[in-house]
């Protein structure tokens, strides 16, 4: 029996690490709840702290303002004494004077000094370098009063001719004073607006960025609460299951005792079994003291019976002392249960077995509650392997400190922003090493009650403050500490949870700005507008016609400009946020500058200025054409306004080693140096009140610079005060756009075609017309070509060494990834006298006519391998919906524009194999989107049907030309007649599938 | 009573003439005007107005600084200057507040309520007759 129990000790030991990891799981769950509360309120504090923000922002600006208006007093002052000088000459009284020199000196000398040192004390490093300027003002003001003192004796000897004289000197003297303040006005009047053209971008950015952490922080909160309630339940439930495998083991202890287990004695010799009334109490069996060990080893499980009795004969055989097995035995009502058997083999001197005496103990209830403890301990490890990489994720450095203040784990964030590991740190109070100094004083740690011991004040929930990395610099943080509660109702340290927020300081200033700048610039127009409307609706001006027509023309003249400072910044807006797609074309640069010269005309014959266009030897620049006119014409409209009348404006594009380089060059007052940079910034003029003169939003550079940027250039300025100033930009030519068609979009052609000069002539037809294009020599080589690249379309001769060109053009329809590429033939052989068992997407003769080579291609781009396409241009949406729905019936895909620009967006998208078109619309008409048709290569033959109110007259017709054209009055033709007509126009097209049979 | 003058200094040439017209047909005050802070204070100088009314962001010399020429000048420091302004941010009004200006008025602004506006922040009669009747 010693054994049994001694047996049932090892049992129990076992549990002995599940313990210890439940209790591991406790801990780590107090420690996540106290971080989810710490983020939510680091989340809710952070809203708090923006609004601290601005006003933080608000005083630096204050501050520069002092500084300006102590330097318009030291002028005041300065001019004080220069102006005693003067005095006398009305006064006479040269006592009187001099002292009035003295005092404002003096005045001088003190607010001098005064203003010194609040810069020198300034935060701002520029306004420090500042100083030395200052100083220079010092050195000034003794030579003034001796100037002063030299014109007083002239005065006092009566000698009023030298003390005119000097008089003259005294002022030229203070003139020099006066502009040194002025400049360094000027330079913090340049502090306050420095930066300004990052910020929209930057804060867009940040703010985006901003959201996203406040999004994640929320999410990590969140998820950590969730977690937090899901662990304190399964803690619930793992208690619970401890708790039901005590009560099992109590009862096995009992039964051991008394009768619960199964007690029985095999005498080996006789294979007899005594066995207790556990028998049936336990199991059900009938109520007998003695059976055969058969009926035991018939109630085994089948599955396992085998194995148990080998066990039990290996324990006999085998001279042990004791066996033991697991197994589980049939009831009397024919269930299992999982039973745990223990015995000692009682043998004789010769270590021959005689009995075995044991005892079956019924494991079922502590084989469910182990499962039930499995189960929950794989979940908790679950989750704390969830816990610990949302840690590992976090945006937030977070860190664990022990009740000493030691770091007990930093989460990669943490460790990146403070640039220290746990393995470098460990040991070491967390305040020495991120805390040390604050506000520029050592900061001792028993002040230190964040980070200090956790045994000192309550959590501190969120506080900004300065932490310091490992390389010795510092950086602005926001951070909440929430203390660890330990079991003894004592403290086990704390969390701490800190976010950079220099970032985000700044952005906030530059927004701040930015928005104050804009809503000047707003109201500034509105003002006009909304008096002199206001006036005008009050009635009052009914009397006075003149008046009231000069309010009116205000009201527009300053609507314009508030439409052109909207248009400027959304336009900059979409720029540089990259939502302004460039539709890039191989575009002539003599083009582009005769162009952009053409729209500028009219206003420089205004201003009675040339514009004077210098040939240029530069062929094709890679670009937007109407982007690059846009900036074209900016700069050029600038030229213009800061030129002299009867001066020169000139335009001229030379080739640079791989890009051509645009100048615009005006005769005008010029920029001065400090300005270069500062004109392509917003709102930045020369001189603040051009925007007013000129007309200007204050943008328009800005936007050009964001335009050649977007084209991958660079935009500069020369300028000398007085001659004129050169503005200039680069564009890539041609030659380095992408070498490979996989970049970018665009349609993607490859020419395959064994002559090496009919390859280059079709490549540079192609190219000229913003193709992609890739030339391939062999049969062999474009079927791997065209898997890799999926061109749009295939040119491809038919006389080729190696695999011929219909060998090829089977191999491509034979193969799913190209069988659906549509294959142009450019061959010497007629379409005529060759049968081509494949769909051919059209078929060019050689020698090359370039016209039928891109007709073909169009086609063929525009028509093969898809369904047609019709597009609606119908302002009325109740109409345009009837039609789509008829048409979509037969499988035709429609696409709807409710106005003409509408309609060109679109048709730049995806190209319309019909056009149903009405010609009143509200912005662009019909005739408008026909004109912008007809300048586009691959839809100028683009079948239309004009869909209209009224018949359009002959002359309206002739103007609509475009493909082939039906006409046809909304009132006059039934829906059906309408439907039908379309129909048989676009049949008409796609049955012509050859490219030289394109209807034209 | 002879109508109160008032000078105007704004560099916008169309909002000094709205307002100059709102002032004179609205308020029945007599308006001179000014482009710049330094014209502005020379007119103040010359015409002694009753009140001056005074734009804030000017090239040169801003409203500000205008402001504190004013008040330095023995001859012009008892006119009452009010700002009008679209720098009407919260900091931008504090910033204005603490200049001395007696008020400081929004652009843009209701042309049948500038008048009363400036009546009232200079203690001034209101107007009679509203002239729209």
């Amino acid at each position: 029996m010693r054994k049994l129990v001694a047996m049932d000790n090892r049992l129990l030991a076992d549990r002995g690490p599940r313990l210890a990891k439940a209790f591991l799981l406790n801990a780590l769950f107090a420690l996540f709840a106290a971080f989810s509360v710490g983020a939510l309120a680091f989340l809710a504090f952070n809203y708090y702290q923006l609004s601290r923000m601005y006003a933080h922002a608000s005083a630096e600006n204050q501050n520069l303002e002092r500084v300006q208006d102590a330097l318009i007093e030291l002028d005041d002052l300065a001019a004080a004494v220069n102006a005693t000088s003067d005095a006398v000459f009305e006064s006479h009284d040269v006592a009187a004077e001099r002292k009035q020199a003295m005092t404002s000196a003096a005045q001088f000398d003190e607010r001098l000094s005064a203003l010194r040192a609040q810069m020198a004390a300034s935060p701002d490093p520029e306004i420090r370098r500042m100083v030395a300027s200052l100083d220079e003002v010092a050195t000034l003001m003794p030579g003034l009063v001796s100037d002063d003192a030299l014109v007083f004796e002239a005065f006092d000897r009566g000698d009023i001719q030298q003390a005119a004289a000097r008089m003259t000197v005294t002022n030229r003297r203070y003139s020099v004073l006066h502009l040194f303040l002025r400049k360094l006005n000027g330079r913090i009047d340049k502090r306050q607006f420095q930066g300004f053209a990052v910020q929209t971008a930057e804060a867009n950015a940040m703010s985006g960025r901003q959201n996203a952490l406040a999004g994640l922080l929320v999410v990590v909160s969140l998820g950590i609460g969730i977690y937090g309630w899901k662990l304190s339940k399964l803690i619930a439930e793992r208690a619970e299951a401890e708790r039901a495998l005590r009560a099992s083991k109590e009862r096995f202890q009992l039964a051991s005792r008394a009768t619960n287990d199964v007690i029985w004695d095999w005498d080996l010799a006789t294979n007899e079994v005594w066995i207790n009334e556990a028998w049936q109490t336990q199991l059900g069996y009938p109520q007998q003291d003695h059976m055969n060990v058969a009926v035991w080893s018939e109630g085994l499980h089948p599955e396992e019976a085998e194995r148990v009795m080998n066990r039990v004969r290996e324990a006999i055989d085998g001279g042990a002392q004791s066996w033991s097995d697991e197994y589980r035995f049939r009831r009397f009502d024919g269930t299992y249960g999982y039973f745990l058997d223990r015995c000692y083999i009682v043998r004789d001197e010769t270590g021959k077995a005689l009995h075995m005496i044991g005892a079956m103990t019924d494991l079922s209830h502590r084989k469910k509650a182990e499962a039930d403890l499995r189960t929950v301990n794989s979940e908790l490890e679950q989750l704390s392997r969830k816990n610990k990489l949302i840690l590992d994720t976090a945006a937030d450095g977070i860190f664990g400190l022990d009740i000493d203040g030691r770091p007990t784990f930093l989460n990669p964030a943490a460790e990146r922003m403070i640039g220290w590991s746990l393995e470098e740190i460990a040991g070491k109070p967390m305040h020495e090493i991120v805390h040390q100094v604050k506000d520029g004083e050592p900061c001792p740690i028993s002040d230190c009650r964040k980070l200090g011991a956790a045994a000192s004040d309550a959590t501190v929930h969120l506080a900004e403050d300065t932490f310091w990395r490992s390389d010795g610099t510092s950086f602005s943080v926001e951070y909440s500490a929430t203390r660890i509660p330990s079991d003894e109702g004592g403290f086990a340290g704390s969390v701490v949870t800190f976010r950079d927020t220099t970032d985000r300081r700044a952005v906030q200033q530059m927004k701040d700005e930015f928005v104050s700048v804009v809503s000047h610039e707003l109201r500034t127009p509105l003002t006009s507008i909304r008096g002199a409307l206001g006036l005008l609706a009050g009635g009052l001006l009914t009397k006075s016609p003149e008046k009231g027509q000069r309010m009116l023309d205000i009201a527009v003249s300053n609507t314009d400009r508030l439409i052109r400072l909207i248009n400027d910044i959304l336009d900059m807006e979409r720029i540089d946020s990259g939502s302004v797609t460039l539709h890039r074309k191989n575009c002539s640069v003599a083009d582009l500058l005769e162009h952009a010269a053409e729209v500028m005309r009219p206003m420089a014959d205004k201003a009675h200025i040339v514009i004077e266009v210098v040939p240029s030897t530069a062929s094709n620049v890679w670009a937007d054409p109407d982007r690059i006119i846009q900036t074209l014409t900016n700069l050029l409209s600038n030229a213009i306004k800061f030129s002299p009348a009867g001066s020169t404006v000139t335009l001229s594009a030379e080739p640079g080693s791989n890009d051509v380089i645009f100048r615009v060059r005006d005769a005008g007052r010029g920029i001065p140096e400090n300005k270069l940079e500062a004109v392509f910034e917003r709102f930045q003029q020369v001189d603040a009140s051009d925007s007013r003169d000129k007309g200007g939003s204050g943008l328009g550079l800005a936007i050009c610079r964001s335009i050649v940027h977007q084209h991958g250039g660079e935009i500069g300025v020369e300028s000398t005060v007085g001659e004129g100033s050169v503005f200039s930009f680069s564009l890539s030519s041609p030659r380095s756009v992408p070498a490979s068609i996989e970049s970018s979009s665009g349609t993607k052609v490859i020419i395959c075609d064994d002559e090496p000069e009919v390859r280059e002539v079709l490549q540079a037809m192609l190219e000229e017309r913003g193709y992609r294009v890739l030339a391939v020599e062999s049969g062999e080589e474009l079927v791997r070509a065209a898997k890799r690249f999926k061109p749009d379309v295939i040119l491809l001769d038919l006389f080729m060494p190696g695999m011929n060109g219909f060998e090829t053009l089977a191999n491509l329809k034979s193969d799913e990834e190209t069988a659906g590429i549509p294959v142009i033939i450019v061959s010497v052989l007629g379409h005529e006298e060759a049968d081509s068992p494949f769909d051919l997407a059209g078929w060019v003769d050689k020698p090359l006519d370039e016209r039928s080579l891109v007709e073909t291609l169009e086609h063929a781009l525009g028509l093969a391998g898809r369904k047609p396409r019709i597009m609606i241009v119908e302002d009325d949406q109740d109409l345009a919906r009837v039609i789509k729905e008829s048409f979509e019936r037969h499988g035709i895909k429609t696409l709807h524009a409710q106005s003409g620009a509408e309609a060109i967006e679109l048709s730049r998208e995806l190209a319309p194999d019909l056009l149903i078109l009405d010609l009143v619309l509200p912005d662009l008409d019909g005739f408008g989107v026909v004109d912008w048709l007809r300048d586009q290569n691959h839809l100028r033959h683009v079948p239309l049907v004009v869909y209209s109110a009224a018949e359009p007259t002959p002359q309206e017709k002739e103007r609509l030309k475009l493909g082939p054209m039906q006409f046809m009055t909304k009132s006059r033709v039934s829906p059906e007649e309408f439907e039908q007509r379309v129909l048989q126009l676009l049949e008409t097209i796609t049955s012509k599938n050859g490219g030289n049979a394109h209807v034209a | 009573m002879s109508p109160k003058r008032i000078l105007l200094i704004d560099d916008e040439d169309d909002i000094r003439e709205v307002a100059s017209m709102t002032l004179e047909t609205v308020g029945g005050f007599e308006v001179l005007t000014a482009v710049s802070g330094q014209e502005g204070i020379e007119r103040a100088i010359a015409s002694q107005p009753d009140a001056i009314l005074l734009d804030v962001m000017m090239p040169v010399m801003d409203g500000p600084a205008t402001l504190l020429r004013l008040q330095q000048n023995p001859a012009t420091r008892d006119i009452p200057v009010v700002f009008l302004t679209a720098k009407i941010q919260t900091a931008d009004r504090r910033r204005l507040a603490q200049l001395g200006a007696r008020a400081i008025m929004a652009k843009p602004f209701d042309p049948y309520r500038l008048s009363d506006d400036i009546n009232e922040a200079l203690g001034w009669p209101a107007a009679s007759t509203d002239p729209r009747n």
